[in-house]
């Protein structure tokens, strides 16, 4: 059975189930007419968690008023939870799981010395790891305008150095192995795009994951790096206004983790409506990862198979439904098309998938 | 009545508890003085032997520039401050509250008296019969029911003086007596004689003769009672008090003649009126001689409140110059801003009697008063005869002001002590300079030869060069970092800038008025920040000053450290150093001796950072989002969308906070990145300020010569005296002066400090 496991990382509550819920939100287009691609979810009760996610932000949206502080109503989530998607070539047998595992922010705390052991196994097997940033924090407070300054809460609550040590020591690819994927996934940047200032926040990402960037620049053909920020709201909807305010003019922080506790966003226009940006693109991100490794699966077990092998592979390719590697290089190439790659913010830093050499 | 008895017993409580502070002030002008003399005596020693201490040969006349300090004007100045100290505490010793009467005679002083105290013409002599009050009396509130008098007669030599004044007068200063023994022997006929023989004999001088006649004439009806007081019961006081009965006007009595004060006490009508004392002045117009300055000393040692009495009538309709004269005099005396608030002219209004009524008269006298900017408290229409309107239309508003100003008005008094204070202290500080200049330039050649070795260090390593570290060590590197004390306060200030948005209550306040809509109340909001914001960050200015004085203190402490520049010695560093500079300058006469070292230090001084300068325009500009008037730079309205309706005001305020919440932390952050590249300045600026001071002073040349240098050494030169005391005293061929003139000098300059003139509250 073929498995890809994506591995959800961020802080707590800057984001990670949102990224999983944007892109189920965008299966329908996904899976649609623009690909030959299908999906079942094969364990449906767990994807009500993220439902749930999807059904919160809606709700901002149904009952609008001028400010909301975001992520205040929905739960933590409550231990590891593992999200898995078959991934098929319309009538090929070519079935593929997309394993996605999300674990409470909490874990990575000091006190969480057992789960983080758990974390350490995980990430060892993984073949994506998505950072779901939270964009208010990364830029908000900084020194300045620039992009080699982030904001003074980021570490608290985007957790980038500890993240930047995991992938370090646990993430790594042996010679001979496929390239893995980072993906960087800065969420709530509305207000960033807004004012146009993508490229600041890709700026400050490469300052504040400094350390990550260097050590895929020593591996350059071991791992495919992405920064694809959404907009899980949309353009000219909700922006960040402020980290609230006490009567003493101190920013109310939480006593726990010494960050703001209370981001207060507002509706610049009340009769906006739900508008997401860029949520497909985590997704597409992601299949394109998939297909080529398996393109790659294929042509190795071609290469390597004896002329009995080789023949019944053409039998099966040719007269059966089973998925070459063509088929899968055909996908890679009509999901490639549709990745952003640059301008908003997007960027493929390192790229042995090559997926820049596929756009036309 | 109120509680206006109360208020006047806490107003006596409260001037009794300021007193001490006055009388420590008093004590300490003996101090002055006896220093004063101690130096005017040593004048007096050099003025009168000149001979012991001659001009050293060749060089500077140190005993005459000694001689020649001038003393006079600071006595006469000490005099006048200790005088009006010692009013001030009589003033506040008072147990009571005084108000004076005062006025020509017969306008009614005496009837609104007796309607206030309830005595009669027995006591308080009143009549149309000319002159009826002989001597001044005080009427205290008595809580005693019986009505009695303490009179105090003159002291025989103070009825000399009132006699010599008329015979002075008459005998154009030729003739006097010596004493009261001699008062009988004065030849009232021959002086008669020599009066019509004058060509331009006047009535008033005729009244001066009938007056010293009575002295001459009742000599034995009060020659017994001069410098004793007496007791007498209430049918007596008329008899010491009173030229004639009030019953049968051709009683005459003498007895006042020797009468200095008459202190009757008696409960008044109105008990309740408490702890008030009235002051009954001879009529202005009397006959007698002084009794216009006798009036002025009871209205500027005795008086709180000042009634003047005017009663127009057919011949006197209108003001003449007299009443005019007579405000202006008390003005003048006691100043303006106290007859402000404490002279009531009071209009006696007649409505029937004798003489008629003057009803008409009255109205335009006070018209004519209210047109005019006389400088009074009130002017008051009463008619005196009527004990009801004296309470009610006098009485209450005079002691209404009184309780509610006295006060403030003691305080005018303190004040202008204070000031007068302050120029004594100008004046014995310019002595104190002159003490210095006086021993100036008197170093011959040899003397200044001898020094040069002292000098040079001093002015090189001493001062300049400890200059030079300060700016090489210290202030070098510090104009690499940031101003760690204008950052912690500006910190304080991004607080104020969040605390600035105005509450939502506020917000539906703006609402509310009139006809304003939510885009009003939202743009009234923005305007107030911003006013705010920079009116707050304008505030740190108080942080740049304190920063700057600091470092100016820094570099004066080098110039005047005993191990450093010495010239502490010369002029020492107190707290303020745009003050030593000024100081320094004024001794030494810098501008005219030094102007080079001068113009340095004067551009020094002037140095100064403020926010004005580097700071304010760059947060202004940071407003731009709390500002509708001007464009969004994406041109985009730069008035929020507010959704509510004017029919949920608490709904649109609720959103206009909001707005003005996150349009304040754009504010609030775009303000603190600004600023962060703004803190290095003041050090930065500082340290230019030492360089180009040190600049001037060891660089600046003039034809092609180091007059800079020039100028230190003659400063030291010149100074030396003071510099190194000692050693000059020990070589210097005027120190047979200047061993003893140290000490009366040391003295002199022991108290040269604004608390030995200024009274400490």
């Amino acid at each position: 059975m073929n498995i890809i496991n994506v591995m959800m990382f961020g802080g707590r509550r800057c984001g990670k189930t949102s990224v999983i819920a944007a892109m189920k939100g965008c299966f329908q287009d996904v899976f649609g007419e623009n690909t030959n691609l299908d999906i079942n979810i094969s364990d449906t009760a767990t994807m009500d968690v993220i439902d749930e996610k999807s059904a919160e932000i809606s709700q901002y949206f149904i009952n609008k008023t001028r400010s909301i502080v975001m992520n205040q109503s929905y739960a933590a989530t409550q231990g590891l939870m593992e999200y898995k998607l078959d991934i098929y070539i319309k009538g090929k047998d070519s079935k593929t799981t997309l394993n996605i595992c999300d674990f409470p922010g909490e874990w990575l705390d000091k006190n969480h010395q057992d789960e983080q052991e758990t974390l350490q196994a995980k990430i060892k097997n993984c073949n994506i790891i998505m950072i779901a940033i939270d964009t208010v924090y990364l830029m908000e407070k900084a020194a300045n305008h620039k992009a080699d300054s982030v904001g003074q809460y980021n570490e608290g609550r985007n957790y980038c150095h500890y993240i930047t040590n995991m992938v370090k020591e646990f993430f790594q690819v042996n010679d001979g192995e496929p390239p893995k994927m980072i993906m960087f996934v800065p969420l709530k940047c509305e207000k960033y795009y807004n004012s146009c200032e993508m490229e600041l926040v890709n700026g400050r990402i490469h300052t504040a994951y400094k350390e990550i960037f260097d050590f895929a620049e020593e591996n350059k053909d071991k791992y495919e790096i992405i920064i694809a920020p959404i907009l899980t709201l949309g353009k000219n909807t909700v922006e960040f206004s402020r980290f609230e305010y006490g009567d003493d003019g101190e920013i109310i922080l939480d006593t726990d983790m010494m960050i703001p506790s209370m981001p207060k966003y507002i509706f610049k226009d009340i009769s906006c409506s739900y508008n997401p940006k860029y949520c497909e693109q985590p997704l597409l991100y992601t299949l394109a990862y998939l297909l080529d490794l398996m393109q790659k699966v294929k042509d190795t077990e071609r290469i390597k198979a004896g002329l009995f092998k080789k023949f019944k592979l053409y039998i099966l390719e040719t007269y059966c439904d089973l998925a070459s590697a063509q088929d899968f290089l055909e996908h890679k190439k009509i999901i490639t098309e549709q990745l952003k790659m640059e301008n908003d913010g997007y960027e493929i830093i390192s790229d042995p998938l090559q997926l820049k050499g596929m756009t036309v | 009545m109120g509680n206006i008895s109360g208020q006047i017993d806490e107003i006596i409580t409260k001037r009794k508890a300021q007193l001490k502070y006055i009388e420590s002030a008093r004590e300490t002008t003996d101090t002055v003085l006896e220093n004063m003399h101690i130096f005017k005596d040593f004048q007096d020693e050099i003025r009168e032997h000149l001979g012991v201490f001659p001009a050293v040969e060749g060089d500077f006349d140190v005993a005459g520039s000694i001689e020649s300090i001038q003393t006079e004007e600071f006595f006469r100045l000490h005099r006048e401050y200790v005088s009006e100290l010692e009013r001030l505490i009589k003033r506040l010793k008072r147990d009571n509250l005084n108000i004076s009467f005062i006025g020509r005679t017969g306008q009614g002083k005496s009837l609104a008296m007796q309607n206030i105290s309830g005595l009669d013409s027995s006591v308080i002599p009143s009549s149309n019969r000319g002159d009826c009050t002989g001597a001044k009396s005080v009427i205290t509130n008595s809580e005693e029911s019986v009505v009695h008098a303490q009179i105090h007669f003159y002291q025989k030599e103070e009825l000399v003086d009132i006699v010599n004044q008329y015979l002075l007068k008459l005998t154009d200063g030729r003739r006097f007596i010596k004493d009261v023994s001699d008062i009988p022997a004065i030849n009232t006929k021959e002086l008669r004689k020599t009066l019509y023989k004058r060509k331009n004999e006047t009535v008033k001088e005729e009244d001066w003769l009938d007056n010293l006649c009575k002295y001459v004439e009742h000599y034995n009806s009060y020659v017994d009672d001069l410098g004793t007081t007496k007791d007498v019961a209430e049918d007596e006081i008329e008899y010491y008090i009173a030229q004639y009965s009030n019953v049968d006007a051709k009683e005459k009595y003498y007895k006042y003649l020797g009468v200095k004060l008459a202190d009757i006490n008696t409960p008044f009508i109105n008990e309740d009126v408490g702890k008030i004392v009235l002051v009954d002045t001879i009529g202005i117009g009397a006959t007698s001689l002084g009794i216009e300055e006798e009036m002025l000393k009871a209205v500027e040692n005795d008086s709180d409140a000042i009634i003047f009495m005017f009663r127009p009538d057919n011949k006197r309709g209108r003001i003449s110059d007299n009443e005019i004269n007579i405000i202006r005099n008390i003005a003048e005396r006691i100043s303006p801003e106290y007859t402000r608030e404490m002279l009531f002219w009071v209009i006696n209004r007649v409505e029937t009697g004798d003489s008629g009524d003057n009803v008409h008269q009255v109205n335009d006298v006070i018209q004519t008063i209210r047109q005019r900017n006389y400088p009074i408290a009130d002017v008051l229409n009463v008619n005196c005869s009527s004990k009801t309107e004296v309470e009610n239309r006098l009485l209450i508003p005079v002691l209404k002001q009184l309780s509610s100003r006295i006060q403030d008005v003691d305080k005018l008094l303190v004040d202008r002590l204070d000031q007068t204070g302050e120029r004594l202290y100008q004046m014995y500080s310019q002595l104190c300079q002159a003490t210095d200049r006086a021993f100036a330039s008197s170093a011959n050649e040899d003397l200044k030869r001898k020094f040069y070795r002292k000098i040079n260090p001093t002015i090189k390593k001493g001062l300049l060069n400890e200059l030079r570290k300060l700016y090489l060590d210290d202030y070098n590197n510090l104009r690499q970092m940031p101003c760690e004390e204008l950052m912690n306060a500006a910190s304080g200030k991004f607080k104020n800038i969040i605390k600035a948005v105005p509450t939502k209550e506020m917000v539906m306040d703006l609402l509310s008025y009139g006809d304003a809509n939510q885009f009003n109340a939202y743009e009234a909001c923005t305007n107030i920040m911003r006013m705010q914001i920079i009116d707050d960050f304008t505030e740190l200015n108080n942080i740049l000053n304190k920063i700057v004085e600091r470092m100016k203190n820094q570099v004066l402490h080098i110039f005047t450290d005993a191990d450093k520049g010495k010239l502490g010695f010369v002029y020492p560093l107190g707290d303020s150093p745009d003050e030593w500079i000024d100081g320094f300058l004024d001794l030494v006469e810098g501008e005219k001796k030094y102007p080079f070292l001068s113009d340095a230090l004067r551009k020094f001084q002037s140095y100064t950072i403020n926010v004005q300068g580097f700071l304010i325009h760059e947060i202004r500009e940071q407003l731009d989002p709390i500002d509708i008037s001007l464009p969004r730079p994406d041109g985009s309205s730069s008035v929020p969308q507010i959704s509510g309706s004017m029919a949920q005001p608490e709904l649109v305020a609720e959103e206009i906070v909001e707005w003005l919440k996150t349009y304040a932390e754009d504010v609030h952050d775009n303000i603190e990145i600004t600023l962060k590249d703004l803190y290095k300045i003041p050090n930065r600026s500082m340290f230019a300020a030492i360089k180009d001071l040190y600049d001037r002073i060891t660089y600046t040349m003039a034809d092609n010569e180091s007059k800079i240098a020039e100028e230190w050494r003659y400063l030291y030169e010149d100074w030396m005296h003071l510099i190194w005391k000692d050693e000059y005293q020990q070589q210097s061929a005027v120190k047979v002066i200047a061993e003893q003139w140290n000490d009366v000098v040391s003295k002199l300059k022991e108290i040269n400090k604004p608390e030995y003139f200024v009274i400490r509250n």
